[in-house]
């Protein structure tokens, strides 16, 4: 199968080798000694980085946190790209293309520079934003709880990604027959039950790709708490297994510790797919 | 005129470089490579101002040295970009690094020290105060370029009108924070030191504290102890009472642009930013000590930048020449300080009329402000030492003053996590800690 060489190459060189030297990285340890002015040297240490990473429990911590966070983005990430989708297809909505493309657009803003616009919509003082939500909840203003931290990180990352999940979605839509949704409405079905009885089952497919590309991108979350802890006291340095992985290599300087993290993320995330890879065929 | 004026003492001191090169290439024992034919050419990285006008002072002084500037974007990128080229070996041959991260950077193995005779001219022609800081463990790292002396902006235009002292000692200061707010209640004395983890340090570096100790081949972590304590007290009760500013960064910007706020604790390299954020309130600011815990001059260490030569350099010689030049001649002083976008206190005090030519004054009324960067300089206490986890004691800190800003715990509770946080980075990396 010469024709699939250029694939296995490139996966070769920018996935099994990066993996292979993060596997190599974590059975390693920077050691220093006495005062530590004469540098660090390199120490076996075997399995000793997984031990310390699987008994650290701002890793695990971070596992707890990016559940709750997937529990509460992915249902709502989905569900807003359907409605949006529908509504789209409807053709209740004037305007439908331009609308996808006012969608689509935060999506081509990188993540970073995301964070950085809602950091100033999120700073007190400065926002508009923080004024209506404190005018129409009579409460202060605080991102300092878990749920506060949850629904102002999902808040950025469903405005930049949503877009995209409803181009997808669109595009699936078009495929569907056009005498399947005739004989639908000559059936006396409203633009509702269509939508709910014909359209959705018929874009089953995309809706579980969606759904997959949305975990395995979720648990990947770093950049956008990244930014915002610095307005957001609930989110600490290892807020999410990324962030950890962040943290114990430039910030700690323990880079065997921080492959090991890496490689046992990369498990879990691999198992995640897995499992929605086989929910889909249900 | 301006214009020709460097130009002529450019071409006056290219002599002089040359000579200092050859006589540096006339000492070396240590490395090869740099008395071959043609000009060296070496690398520098730094975010500091006005790094680029002083690396083509010193390429067009001289022939045999020719340096390529690499900027990072800020202090914080510095070191992850040091330890990341290093690791890819691409490291700069001259590298910047604060004194806060100086044994950071060492226990990571990513500089070498200086040959005998740069530091032999480091002991000859630098302060106590700035050798404590690079001399460690029997060896010198690195040329201090500044003293970064902590001091108090303040606007002497609002003081003056309203017959107020400036606040010399910390009991005034909360006394003049409540007059200042009595007076004008959208307005207060500052911001709160109790947000930013360099700010911290420093009032318990001006306090007395030694968080760090090293001694018998073992470090000392003493971060959470009775000043400090008592330190956050006075720090939570000016926050508490609502007499000092307690926002974010950009906020406490835009209060200060509209003059609600009449003082600004911050290194003496702030002189050069002033002008730049804030240039409609020129020679309305004016400088002074700290206030202090005594009632007797007291300052401290805030920043305050240095130069080394990465492990991986092959041109110690070279880099050691190119750093000599920024920091121990009129020349290297005078290109960093030209045209008022930098005003640091040169380390070395034989430099500091030639800073003081330079930099336009125009912004502090024409006051002297180096005069007080020295005064300051002078009362720095000598005993400070920074300890070799300094990011993980950035980033410990930062998590924990979240938890303050939230109201979760008092500002007095945190330092016991710090301390956690880093003595657990220390044994992790085979630091010995008692």
């Amino acid at each position: 199968m010469p024709f699939l060489a250029p694939f296995f190459l490139v996966f070769g060189v920018f996935t099994i080798l990066p993996l292979g030297y993060a596997a190599y990285l974590s059975l390693f340890s920077e050691q220093s000694s006495g005062l530590g002015f004469g540098g660090a040297r390199t120490v076996f240490v075997g399995l000793g980085n997984f031990t310390s990473v699987l008994s650290d429990a701002d890793f695990l911590g971070s596992f707890g946190i990016i559940g709750i966070y997937c529990l509460f983005y992915i249902p709502l990430m989905i569900g807003a790209a359907l409605v949006i989708t529908l509504l789209l297809d409807s053709g209740l909505a004037v305007g439908g293309r331009f609308l996808q493309l006012v969608y689509y657009l935060p999506n081509v803003v990188p993540g970073l520079i995301a964070a950085i616009i809602w950091l100033y919509l999120y700073t007190p003082g400065i926002s508009p934003l923080v004024d209506v939500v404190e005018g129409l909840s009579g409460a202060g203003w605080s991102l300092a709880s878990l749920p506060a931290s949850i629904v102002a990180v999902a808040n950025v990352t469903i405005w930049l990604h949503v877009g995209y999940n409803v181009v997808i979605f669109f595009a699936a839509l078009q495929a569907i027959p056009r005498e399947t949704l005739e004989a639908a409405r000559v059936d006396g079905a409203g633009q509702v039950r269509v939508a709910l009885s014909v359209k959705l089952p018929m874009i089953r497919g995309a809706i579980g790709i969606a759904v997959l590309m949305t975990i395995v991108g979720a648990m990947q979350l770093f950049a956008e708490p990244m930014l915002l802890s610095s307005r957001a006291p609930g989110i600490d340095s290892t807020w999410t297994p990324n962030m950890y992985v962040y943290q114990k290599a430039f910030t700690d300087h323990d880079f065997g510790v921080a492959a090991a993290a890496a490689l046992v993320f990369a498990v879990v995330i691999g198992a995640a797919s897995w499992g929605a890879t086989r929910a889909r065929r249900w | 005129m301006t214009h020709f004026a460097p130009f002529a003492r450019r071409t006056a001191l290219a002599a002089a470089v040359s000579l200092l090169v050859v006589a540096c290439s006339g000492g070396g024992d240590d490395d090869a490579g740099d008395t071959t034919d043609g000009p060296v050419t070496i690398t520098f990285m730094s975010w500091l101002r006005n790094s680029e006008a002083v690396v083509d002072a010193f390429n067009s002084s001289q022939d045999d040295i020719i340096v390529e500037f690499q900027t990072t974007p800020s202090a914080s990128d510095n070191y992850t970009t040091l330890a990341n080229s290093s690791r890819a070996g691409t490291a700069p041959d001259v590298a910047t690094v604060e004194y806060p991260f100086l044994p950071d950077v060492l226990a990571q193995g990513l500089l070498r020290p200086l040959s005998e005779d740069a530091a032999a001219q480091v002991a000859e022609e630098f302060p106590d105060a700035a050798r404590n800081l690079v001399e460690l463990g029997g060896e010198t790292w690195s040329y201090p370029l500044d003293l970064a002396a902590w001091v108090l902006y303040y606007r002497a235009d609002l003081f003056d009108a309203h017959g107020i002292e400036v606040p010399t000692t910390w009991a005034e200061y909360e006394e003049v924070a409540r007059q200042i707010k009595d007076i004008d209640p959208a307005a207060r004395i500052g911001a709160t030191t109790s947000h930013d983890p360099g700010a911290i340090a420093s009032l318990n570096w001006q306090a007395g504290a030694r968080w760090f100790t090293a001694e018998d081949d073992a470090w000392t972590v003493d971060i959470d102890n009775d000043v400090t304590r008592e330190v956050a007290e006075m720090q939570e009760r000016l926050v508490a009472e609502d007499l000092v500013w307690a926002d974010e960064d950009e906020l406490l910007g835009q209060k200060q642009a509209a003059g609600q706020t009449w003082t600004q604790l911050a290194g003496s390299w702030n002189g050069g930013y002033l002008p730049i954020n804030y240039e409609d309130q020129a020679g309305l600011w004016r400088v002074a000590l700290p206030p202090s815990f005594t009632g007797e001059p007291a300052s401290a260490g805030n920043g305050g930048a240095t130069f080394a030569v990465t492990a991986d350099s092959e041109h110690q010689q070279a880099a050691e020449a190119f750093i000599a030049w920024m920091t121990t001649t009129e020349e290297g002083i005078a290109a960093r300080v030209e045209g008022g976008a930098s005003s640091v206190l040169p380390a070395n005090p034989d430099l500091v009329p030639v800073a003081k030519d330079v930099f336009d004054t125009s912004f502090f009324g024409g006051q002297d402000i180096y005069a007080v960067a020295e005064q300051a300089a002078a009362a720095i206490p000598a005993e400070w030492t920074w300890g070799p986890a300094q990011s993980t004691m950035d980033t410990a800190f930062r998590d924990a003053i979240a938890q303050v800003k939230a109201g979760s715990i008092p500002l007095r509770d945190i330092f016991a996590s710090v301390q956690e946080s880093v003595i657990g980075n220390l044994t992790d990396r085979g630091i010995a800690v008692d």
